[in-house]
């Protein structure tokens, strides 16, 4: 297993005391309430896959609380390893927090009214994993740059970036209602599922290499 | 003699705190007692060390090759056992070599298991449970079960009681039985070091005022002391840390010195401990 893979499952192991069947248990039952209270899948998918956003903040939180840098430091560890590995274990996150958001909605949304559609669902679970790892993107560099208690509040900023960033676009693109503009862009990329995909990998990818980077030139410098 | 650890003229400039050309090595088979007193510069030569702070010049060779952000495959073989830990304090000591011990190619599933039955810890045991002295031992206990060539210690034993401090002596010592191998030991509480030091290294404010053998410094000073008026100016002025009190006067001089001073001063052999507390008193009193 190569240093940076190492890292990764170091990562998890640093998180997994945090991830207790009981966290797990109240999360899904808080998830399921509010599924069945809106009756939307996207509302299911959406609060699973921001709670894997969560998590891979949690690294840098319980990691800065136990002084971990320095075990990082006695390791052999290059910085660009311990960058490359958290950036996995991220993406490792958000894909299983969206294979679990897609296999709950199959359970839970042939239960409510609007039923199950996997094409729908798929395409939202594939939205969501774009837009929570724009999200990460712009997080990452920042707890990299400042450490975990002194960038938390600008880490969340970027939260309130997506609805004025929406809000932006449809008004340059004419329309009234943002909703509607959102609605439009899921509509069409339902009907063009393989172009949808294709282009959301590939900005998926120059997004998270080019916040990597940053994420290196930030750490790289950093001093403990 | 092979220099197992060799640190050459490192300087690092803080806003209120300089490292000023420290350079000095440990030998293979030898213990390198790193003394000084608080702020003196030992944890920052460490961190140096380390790569946790980057020097603005100097260098550090670990078995002759040169440490960098870029070259950290020698941590494969550096152990390293400070005062508090750096695991995760939810681990447990299970989850502490699960997240080790894939980083170290020589890394010994069975030896670990055996320090980690002969230091008394229990396996489903979390960090945060235990005891100061099982903390410490956990980090040796990682830090000798990948064949580390070289052990970095920071202040181990400070918060032990003398029991645990003597059962860790014992460990180092059996360590050292391995003569290419090595250990650069700071620590306040240099009783421990006069117990199986070879070498001393002593820092005051950012300057290594001695890097040597550990007798050969012992030899160098003496403890002084006599009344107030059996030193001329001149005398005085070779007392290092010169104080007086009730009953008369005591500080420290140099061996060289002892035949400038009068017959009827009373000389005394010196401890570590009293070097670093005259060294400092001198080094404050010209600031």
């Amino acid at each position: 297993m190569s240093r940076t893979l190492s890292f990764a499952r170091l990562d998890y192991l640093t998180i997994k005391p945090y991830l207790t069947l009981k966290s797990m248990t109240l999360l899904l039952i808080v998830i399921a309430f509010v599924s069945f209270g809106t009756g939307e899948a996207s509302m299911l998918i959406g609060m699973l896959m921001m709670y894997g956003t969560i998590y891979a903040s949690y690294p840098f939180a319980v990691g800065e609380k136990n002084g971990i840098d320095t075990l990082y430091a006695t390791l052999p560890l290059k910085k660009s390893n311990i960058v490359a590995g958290r950036y996995i274990f991220a993406i490792f996150l958000n894909i299983s927090t969206g294979a679990v958001a897609f296999a709950v909605s199959a359970i839970i949304m042939p239960v409510l009214r609007e039923g199950f559609n996997w094409k729908e669902t798929l395409i939202t679970v594939i939205i969501c994993l774009f837009i929570f790892s724009v999200l990460e993107s712009i997080q990452l560099p920042i707890y990299f740059k400042f450490g975990y208690a002194k960038a938390k509040f600008l880490a969340y900023l970027p939260l309130a970036f997506f609805p004025a960033a929406v809000i932006t676009i449809s008004a340059v693109a004419g329309k009234e209602n943002s909703l509607e503009f959102l609605n439009n862009v899921i509509l069409w990329a339902g009907e063009n599922v393989l172009l949808t995909v294709i282009i959301a990998v590939v900005l998926w990818m120059l997004l998270l290499l080019s916040s990597g980077l940053l994420s290196y030139r930030f750490y790289k410098d950093r001093q403990f | 003699m092979n220099n197992i650890l060799e640190i050459s003229h490192l300087n690092k400039r803080y806003e209120e705190f300089l490292l000023q050309n420290v350079s000095f090595s440990v030998p293979q088979g030898y213990i390198m007692g790193f003394i000084g007193p608080n702020g003196a510069g030992k944890t920052t030569t460490i961190k140096s060390i380390l790569g946790m702070v980057y020097p603005d010049s100097g260098t550090v060779k670990i078995l002759g090759s040169e440490i960098s952000s870029e070259n950290t495959e020698i941590k494969d073989d550096i152990g390293v056992v400070m005062d508090l830990p750096f695991y995760v304090d939810e681990w447990k000591i299970k989850d502490v070599e699960a997240a080790v011990s894939p980083f170290y190619s020589r890394w010994n599933s069975k030896v670990f298991a055996d320090f980690v039955r002969k230091f008394g810890l229990i396996q489903n045991k979390k960090v945060k449970e235990l005891s100061r002295g099982m903390k410490v031992k956990l980090m040796l206990a990682i830090a000798l079960s990948h064949e580390a060539k070289l052990l970095i210690l920071d202040e181990p034993t400070s918060g032990l009681d003398p029991v645990a401090r003597d059962e860790l002596m014992d460990i180092l010592r059996d360590y050292m039985l391995d003569e290419t191998k090595g250990i650069l030991f700071s620590t306040h509480i240099t009783s421990d070091l006069e117990k199986i030091a070879d070498y001393i290294t002593f820092i005051i404010n950012g300057k290594i005022v001695f890097t040597g053998q550990k007798d050969k410094l012992l030899e160098s000073y003496f403890l002084v002391k006599g009344g107030i008026s059996d030193l001329n100016s001149l005398q005085k002025k070779l007392i290092i840390g010169y104080r007086e009190h009730s009953a008369g006067f005591e500080g420290m001089i140099k061996a060289e010195n002892i035949g400038m001073l009068p017959e009827n001063i009373i000389f005394e052999k010196i401890s570590l401990d009293e070097i670093i507390i005259y060294m400092n008193k001198e080094g404050t009193s010209h600031e």
